[in-house]
Parts: C-alpha cells; sequence; structure tokens
C-alpha cells in the first residue's frame, strides 16, 4: 500500500494537475449552480420547519377538488416502449465511433473510409434485419 | 483543479455505489443500473489515466480515451441485452423482483 | 498519418471476418421463413454454418508473412501459432454446434436462424480473443463472446430455469467484466499510458502496488469466464437452464478462448510468485470443489458442470507451472488438453441432445439400456465419459498425464497429488452413466427417435478423434510446444 500511496502523492512532481484545462470562467457558473442549490435547500428546510401542520382527512386525500383516481400513476410502460428504447441504446451509442472518425476522416484515407465502411455495414444489416423482422412496426 | 488522486477516488467510489447496488438491491431495473455504473466508475479512471499519460510519457498517446469509447459501446450492448433478458422475464412472470425470480425455482 | 492495411493484417482477421459474415447470411437466409416453420430441421442454415467454418479453418491455414506479436493493427493483435490453435478449437466446436443445433431446435420447437447465426459470431468474437495481444482488444472480444453466450442461455424464454440462469449469468458475467475493465485501468495507469501486452512486459510500472491489484481484478474476470472456484456458482445454474447444444458449445468454446487469453496474458505480465500461489489454490480448491460437488448430482447437465469446473482446475496447473519461474513451457500442455477436452465433451454433449427430444432429458435413469437402443450413441457416451475421467486409450489421459508430469518435474508434487486424487474421484460419477447405459434394463418412458445426421455424425467424429489424441498425441503435442515457444519467442 506504500507503493500506492506513492503513487498517488506524485502528482507533484509531475504535471499531473487537470487544471489548466478548465476554464476560470467556469467558477462563476459553479458559484451560481451552488447559490441555486443552496437557496432552494434553505427554503425547503424552513417551510418545514416553521410550517403549521394541521392533518385532516380531507387534506390527506390526493385531490381536494376533481375526479377520484381511477389508477396508480406510476404503470408500467408498454413494451413497445422498451424494445424501441433498447434498440434506440444500440443505434444511438454507434456514433461513438462515427464522430471521431469525422474529425480525422482526411489524415485516415481511403483505408479509413473502408474500415469504417466494414463498420457501417455490419450496423445497416443489424438494423435491415430488425426491421424485415419486424421490430420496428408500432402495432 | 481536478488532481489525478480525487478522479481516482471519485472513480473508486462510484465502482464502490455500482458494486453495493448489484450485491445488495433487488429491483432487476437497479441492478441493471448499478452495472453501468461501474463501468463508468472505470471509464472515469482510464480517461483520468489517458490525459496524465498524454501529457508526460506518451506524447500523443490516448489509448485511455480509445478504451473508453470502446467501452461505452460495449456498455451499450450489455444495456441492451439486459434489458430484453428484463422484458423477457417481466413478460413471463410479471415480476422484476429478482428474490422472487429465484424462489420460483423451488 | 495515412492509415494503411497489410496483408498480414487482414490474414489475421480473415478467420473471424469469415465467421462474422457466416453469421449474417444465415439470419438473413432465414428471414422469410422463420415464422411458419418452426419445427424443420433448416439444414440450409446448418450448410451455411458448416461452410463458413470450414472456410473459416482453412483460412487459419493460410500463412501470414511470418508477423511476431505486436506488429499488427498497431499491437492489438497477432498471428501466432498459438492464437491459431486457440481459433482452432473455437472453430472446430462451433462447426460441431452448428451440426447439432438445427435438429435439436427443431425438436424443441423453437427454430430460428438466431441461434446459429450466434454460434458464428460468439466463434468469431472467440478467434479474436485467442489472437488479442493488447487490453483493449481482450476487453472488447471477451464481452462481445460474452453477450452471444449470455442471449443462447436464455434462448428457450418460456422456461424458468433457462430465463432465470441466463439472468444470473448476465448479472454476475457483467459483475466480472467490471473488475475485469478495472483491473485492465489499473494496469493502465501503473505502466504509464501502455495497454499492448509487449510495452506491458516491458514497462517499469511491474512493481508498483497498483499494477498487481490489476492483475488479481484481471485474474478475477478470467476466473468468472472459465468458471474457477470462488467464482463458479453461476455454472450448473446456468448449464441446467440453457438448451443442450448452447451448454457444449460454452462449456468448450468459451472456457478455451478465456484460458488461451488468460495464458497470453500471464506469460506476458508475469505477475510473480504471489500470483502463482494465489493461483495454486485457486486450482487446488477448483477441482476439489468440482469433482466432490460432482459426486451427488443425479441431473447429467449438472454433473458436466461441476466436471468442467474440476477441468478448470486442471487447465490452472500448468499456468501455476509456467508463471513460477522456469517452467514457462509447461503451459504447451494448454493447447493439447483443450483439443482433448473439446472433442470429448461435444461427443458427450451429443450424446445428450440426441436423448433430449421434446424436453431436455439429463437424468443419469434417462440412460437407462441406451446400449440396447443405440449402440453408437452409448458407445460415443462410454468414450467420452472415460476420457474425461482419464482413463488410458483416451485423449483425456494424455492431457492428465502431460499436465501432472510438467507439475512433477518442476516440484508442484502438491498440485500432482491434488490432481491424481481429483481423477480418482471423477472415476466414480463418470463411471454411473457408464454402468446405467451398458447394464441396466431400458425402462425409459419416452420413444427414442432416431438420431439427427448432424448429431450422430458428431458423436461418431469426436469420439473417434478422442480415440486418435489419444492413440496419436505426438503430433498435436509437438503443434503445442511450437505454438508456446511462438509466445515466449
Amino acid at each position: 500500500m506504500l507503493q500506492l500511496s506513492a503513487f498517488l502523492a506524485k502528482e507533484s512532481s509531475w504535471p499531473w494537475t487537470i487544471a489548466n484545462t478548465v476554464d476560470t470562467d467556469l467558477i462563476s457558473l459553479l458559484t451560481f449552480a451552488a447559490v441555486t442549490v443552496i437557496v432552494g435547500v434553505v427554503l425547503l428546510l424552513l417551510s418545514e420547519l416553521l410550517g403549521p401542520r394541521r392533518r385532516d382527512p380531507q387534506k390527506d386525500s390526493v385531490y381536494e377538488c376533481g375526479v377520484p383516481l381511477l389508477d396508480d400513476a406510476r404503470e408500467p410502460f408498454t413494451v413497445k416502449f422498451y424494445l424501441v428504447a433498447i434498440l434506440f441504446i444500440l443505434f444511438d451509442i454507434e456514433t461513438v465511433f462515427l464522430l471521431p472518425y469525422a474529425v480525422v476522416y482526411k489524415q485516415l484515407g481511403i483505408v479509413g473510409l473502408i474500415e469504417m465502411g466494414a463498420f457501417l455495414f455490419v450496423l445497416t444489416g443489424g438494423l435491415i434485419y430488425l426491421w424485415t423482422r419486424g421490430a420496428l412496426e408500432w402495432d | 483543479m481536478f488532481s489525478l488522486p480525487a478522479l481516482l477516488y471519485l472513480s473508486a467510489f462510484l465502482f464502490s455505489v455500482g458494486t453495493y447496488g448489484v450485491l445488495a438491491r433487488r429491483n432487476i431495473l437497479v441492478v441493471l443500473m448499478s452495472l453501468e455504473l461501474m463501468l463508468n466508475a472505470v471509464n472515469i479512471a482510464l480517461v483520468s489515466f489517458g490525459r496524465v499519460h498524454a501529457l508526460t510519457a506518451f506524447a500523443g498517446e490516448h489509448s485511455g480515451q480509445i478504451f473508453t469509447l470502446m467501452v461505452l459501446a460495449v456498455a451499450a450492448a450489455e444495456a441492451a441485452i439486459g434489458l430484453s433478458l428484463l422484458l423477457v422475464i417481466w413478460r413471463r412472470w410479471n415480476t422484476i423482483d429478482l428474490r422472487q425470480l429465484c424462489r420460483l425455482n423451488g | 498519418m495515412e492509415l494503411t492495411i497489410s496483408g498480414a493484417e487482414i490474414l489475421a482477421i480473415l478467420p473471424a471476418a469469415i465467421l462474422v459474415v457466416t453469421g449474417l447470411v444465415q439470419l438473413f437466409a432465414d428471414l422469410g421463413r422463420s415464422a411458419e416453420d418452426k419445427h424443420s430441421e433448416k439444414t440450409h442454415l446448418a450448410m451455411i454454418g458448416v461452410t463458413g467454418f470450414l472456410l473459416a479453418f482453412a483460412a487459419l491455414f493460410v500463412q501470414g508473412s511470418g508477423a511476431s506479436a505486436g506488429e499488427l493493427y498497431a499491437g492489438a493483435m497477432t498471428d501466432d501459432l498459438f492464437g491459431r490453435m486457440g481459433a482452432g478449437v473455437v472453430i472446430m466446436t462451433g462447426l460441431f454446434s452448428t451440426l447439432m443445433a438445427g435438429s435439436y431446435l427443431a425438436s424443441r420447437g423453437s427454430n430460428s436462424a438466431e441461434f446459429t447465426a450466434l454460434i458464428s459470431f460468439g466463434a468469431g468474437s472467440m478467434a479474436l480473443l485467442c489472437q488479442a495481444t493488447n487490453l483493449i482488444s481482450i476487453f472488447v472480444a471477451i464481452e462481445t463472446l460474452s453477450l452471444a453466450v449470455y442471449v443462447m442461455a436464455g434462448y428457450f424464454k418460456d422456461e424458468r430455469a433457462a430465463s432465470e440462469g441466463a439472468f444470473k449469468y448476465f448479472v454476475l458475467g457483467a459483475f466480472s467484466s467490471g473488475f475485469l475493465l478495472l483491473g485492465m485501468a489499473f494496469i493502465y495507469g501503473a505502466t504509464g499510458g501502455s495497454v499492448a501486452l509487449t510495452d506491458i512486459a516491458a514497462s517499469n510500472g511491474q512493481q508498483d502496488t497498483l499494477f498487481s491489484v490489476g492483475t488479481l481484478l484481471v485474474l478475477i474476470g478470467f476466473a468468472f469466464k472459465v468458471g474457477a472456484v470462488p467464482f463458479h456458482s453461476w455454472v450448473p445454474d446456468v448449464y441446467q437452464g440453457a438448451p443442450v447444444v448452447a451448454v457444449g458449445w460454452m462449456a468448450v468454446a468459451v472456457k478455451a478462448s478465456s484460458l488461451f487469453c488468460l495464458c497470453r496474458f500471464l506469460l506476458f505480465t508475469g505477475g510473480g510468485n504471489d500470483l502463482a500461489q494465489l493461483l495454486a489454490a485457486i486450482s487446488v480448491v477448483t477441482i476439489l470443489l468440482g469433482n466432490l460437488a460432482a459426486l451427488n448430482q443425479q441431473s447429467l447437465k449438472r454433473m458436466m458442470a461441476y466436471s468442467g469446473i474440476a477441468h478448470t482446475g486442471y487447465l490452472l496447473i500448468p499456468l501455476v507451472v509456467a508463471l513460477s519461474g522456469d517452467g514457462s513451457s509447461s503451459a504447451a500442455s494448454i493447447p493439447f488438453y483443450m483439443f482433448a477436452y473439446a472433442a470429448t465433451t461435444l461427443a458427450a454433449f451429443g450424446v445428450l441432445a440426441a436423448i433430449s427430444v421434446g424436453s431436455d432429458r439429463d437424468q443419469v435413469h434417462d440412460l437407462d439400456g441406451l446400449a440396447k437402443n443405440r449402440p453408437l450413441l452409448a458407445l460415443g457416451f462410454t468414450v467420452a465419459l472415460l476420457s474425461l475421467a482419464g482413463i488410458p486409450l483416451t485423449a483425456g489421459f494424455i492431457g492428465k498425464l502431460l499436465i501432472l508430469s510438467n507439475a512433477i518435474q518442476q516440484g508442484f508434487l502438491l498440485l500432482a497429488l491434488v490432481g491424481i486424487i481429483g481423477s480418482l474421484i471423477s472415476v466414480y460419477y463418470y463411471l454411473r452413466p457408464v454402468v446405467s447405459m451398458w447394464f441396466r434394463e431400458p425402462k425409459s418412458s419416452f420413444e427414442l427417435v432416431p438420431a439427427s445426421w448432424g448429431i450422430t455424425f458428431t458423436v461418431a467424429l469426436c469420439g473417434f478423434a478422442t480415440i486418435c489424441f489419444g492413440l496419436f498425441p505426438d503430433w498435436l503435442i509437438d503443434l503445442s510446444k511450437r505454438s508456446v515457444e511462438a509466445i515466449l519467442g
């Protein structure tokens, strides 16, 4: 463990701090965020501590006016949403490889294009398969 | 502003939260989220190591960042598989409670 | 910086690329018809699969320009004999699993192309795993193959045990991947930003505690994949719920590719004496627990699961010997043992698939009198079980002999002794099914439909190979030795 702590403590001799990348303008943003959070928390706490509390069944019911509730609001969503969500995750995250490629596609030349093409070929294969199997049909 | 140890501690903390979630929670969805949290905690460690090493040892070496991109893609695929298994279990037995699922086995 | 790709690089990924394309072709070949005919065998899928696997196998023999480790894809992959042998085990296993899958799934009424396609995709990533030489490619390959196997484990989604086993497998698998990845991050940090195994071996970060912790975490991740003891609890549950063919595929291919990769990883990073002692402890506990737990199993699948755990223990012995100093060449018994184990296990699971018509039958008494009804199947199963037990004239015997004699030569007497005791225990539970096949009257209540050609062919060929490796092991041992020398350079 000694070595580990020595490893972690090496920051002084190494330029390991990442401070130079963080813009000092962000300080004001952080202050703003902190103030917002603090004010909100303080207000909530105050009303919790100082406010009078008189309970009666009328007040504890969900709505004081309107129609009575039919059901719990936290129903599970239809399965279709999950299927679409799962497919979305998959195809959404694959752009993670397209973004770096877009930055350097000129330097990578024709071989890079072919490799990206192979990647997209497999990806499109999956999409076409889904489509033909009817995974994208809503009904 | 952020030193490497601080980032590593953050990563270790998140990883521990994820580990705890996988081991202790019984809701399958929470378990899946904890698994993602574990992978993403490691991502933080990878990116910070990568940043540090890019500044020092190997100039222009970015394997940490590349590793993170790969892990992201893998994590997405893993989430998709996990959610589909969850769907199968939910459709068939109407439960996403791990203990109930294990009790089914009898 | 113009990106270039050399001929050697294309050759290196050729087997994997062929397998991935095979999987895609299988998916699309089945598109129009999957709805109506769930009970037909779909020979065209098996044909596509067999063609793909044979092509990939042929591609293994196309020699590249002899590029050494760490040269291809900026150090991400290599194309040495060791990787090719691993890919060879995986491809042969995939070939036989594909042959068995069609009729087995048809008898269960859930025959769609996804199963065979998953075998092909998984085989592709396993071939890559055997050739991977940097942390990134190892991680991506191991995850890809795991994802394919999770789905296969839960393929019968209307069965409780299948879904539960698959989910347990998934959660524990993803959990162990987290540890594997954390270990890789630590190694990456401790070695000053190197991901390639050669750079890690050359770096001066090896003395760092962070590096040791990282190696330990990576070891945990691999221990889960191969089913070594502290992380073995998923194996019986998953094996019980999963389709028989998927179990055979998992038992052989996942274990083989993970062990090939672990072997390469440990030979490069070293890890020192402490790690070797830890591995030795894991190996001892794995052998004993696997064999003892298998004694009392009535379900053949669970018995095979525990027997697989025990065999993982035997396979860790050469790693221990290789890690602790001058015995690195003892790792040569791993490729041979994997080939022997693959042939043996596939023959055994072929018989299990043959008797599982309609629903999975895996009780020992389901085998009663099988020798009278189906002598060929019974013969194949007997050969497989004898080989697993390590009876002479079989491949399993030679494999164990190599491992144990190496351990004794290098002075690991205790390990060798535990291995021998484990094998002695195992004879009891391996012979129980043999007795019930040959010496009991058939009383099974189900009609044994004739086994399909794919299953018969697999059992016959794998049983034959088991005997062949047992009688003429020299060429394979020689090949294994040369492959390990190729890594060590």
